[in-house]
């Protein structure tokens, strides 16, 4: 074929042609723009704060590694925050901040399981190619005066995985992100930037 | 290409996102959303992988935008996140995104008879499955040549390696292209002795 070079050329240009972005994307990768409310100082952990943050990180892992004994009841498929806070906080009366625009990950849905005397409320996430879990419990009142800010953070890094911790007013939070290799990309499911960090650290 | 050297708008807004403006964030996702996902959707071929080839790497883009050098060249840096977000997808997910409206195409091109329209449509059919089979490497070529137009020296600068090897390994493609569709093209010349 005497034009067959140009006519690949031509072929490929075609084929491979710019196509414009979907305005989906950006919604999903909005960010938050709630500002912080994060204490810069650290805290002595209260020993009930460790008790429960212990507990969050053996649920991570249990939900994480192996799954959890599932019952439809308690579980929710929703990318809707709103419609995820009401069922978490009907089910379990566990109050998540979720915000109200989408966020940096996608919501995939939600459940609650429980463990001992606690319920763990259990929130899930897609974010690019990674997954993140957010669980949350609310500790048994003891009388111990909690900030309204981010305190008591840990991390603790298995394998592929990297759990975050802390305590924010009355609930423990833990989130279980198998994107290691961006460790702050957890912090932009909530926030709109990354200083939350800074306390985690 | 976008213009390799920032300009100072550009410098400007980079800086905002490094302070944590959302605002700055937007419009640096406006700017750059469809130079990304053009190459993701290319490269994967399919559009809910291109989705999710963006979002992580705009995701690194925000995450690591306070460790970019002001004077580098940011657009070489944003190809190569998106080169490696590229590259991290498995394999066997990606195909070829269908054509918008290859009938259209076909129809508004200067066919010369309803015989090598078909013969056309056969060819692009097969250029399709062709392009399926190379290696991932070679596809981002590919993409970053026919997509975004770039350059030898451009694609070289963000693949890492010499203008040379990109000119070789260009060829090397086109020839290889070139000789897996030389059964349609002998064919094709057959219809029009």
């Amino acid at each position: 074929m005497p034009d067959q070079t140009s006519w690949l050329e031509a072929e490929l240009a075609r084929q491979f042609c710019p196509v414009s972005a979907p305005d989906a994307l950006w919604n999903r990768i909005h960010e938050q723009r709630r500002p912080l409310r994060v204490r810069p100082e650290r805290r002595p952990m209260a020993m009930g704060s460790v008790a429960a943050i212990a507990l969050l990180i053996v649920a991570a892992g249990m939900f994480w590694r192996m799954g959890v004994t599932r019952d439809p009841s308690e579980e929710i498929t929703s990318d809707d925050p709103r419609q995820i806070r009401s069922w978490v906080k009907a089910k379990s009366n566990i109050d998540i901040p979720l915000p109200d625009q989408p966020t940096l990950g996608r919501l995939l849905g939600a459940r609650i399981i429980r463990l001992q005397q606690y319920s763990v409320a259990v929130v899930n996430y897609r974010v690019g190619s990674e997954s993140a879990t957010l669980l949350v419990t609310d500790r048994p009142a003891t009388g111990e005066s909690r900030s309204p800010g981010h305190t008591s953070p840990r991390i603790k890094i298995t394998g592929d995985t990297a759990l975050y911790s802390w305590s924010l007013g009355p609930d423990d939070y833990t989130i279980a992100f198998s994107g290691v290799k961006e460790p702050r990309a957890a912090c932009l499911l909530c926030h709109v930037n990354t200083p939350a960090l800074m306390v985690l650290r | 290409m976008r213009a390799i050297v920032l300009e100072e708008s550009d410098k400007e807004l980079i800086e905002a996102c490094r302070r944590g403006d959302p605002d700055a964030f937007r419009a640096l996702f406006e700017l750059h959303k469809d130079q990304v996902y053009s190459v993701a959707l290319r490269y994967s071929g399919d559009a809910a992988i291109a989705q999710d080839i963006a979002q992580e790497t705009f995701l690194k883009l925000f995450t690591r935008i306070g460790s970019f050098r002001g004077d580098a060249d940011f657009s070489s840096w944003l190809y190569r996140l998106v080169v490696n977000s590229c590259l991290d997808q498995k394999r066997k997910t990606r195909r070829l995104a269908p054509l918008l409206d290859e009938a259209i195409a076909i129809l508004q091109s200067p066919a010369i008879s309803a015989l090598d329209e078909v013969v056309r449509t056969e060819l692009s059919h097969h250029l399709r499955s062709v392009l399926e089979d190379l290696a991932d490497d070679q596809r981002m070529l590919l993409v970053l040549r026919y997509t975004q137009g770039l350059s030898y020296d451009e694609i070289a600068l963000i693949l890492d390696t010499s203008n040379g090897t990109i000119a070789s390994r260009l060829n090397r493609i086109h020839r290889t292209l070139e000789r897996r569709l030389s059964r349609f093209a002998t064919r094709k010349d057959r219809h029009h002795a």
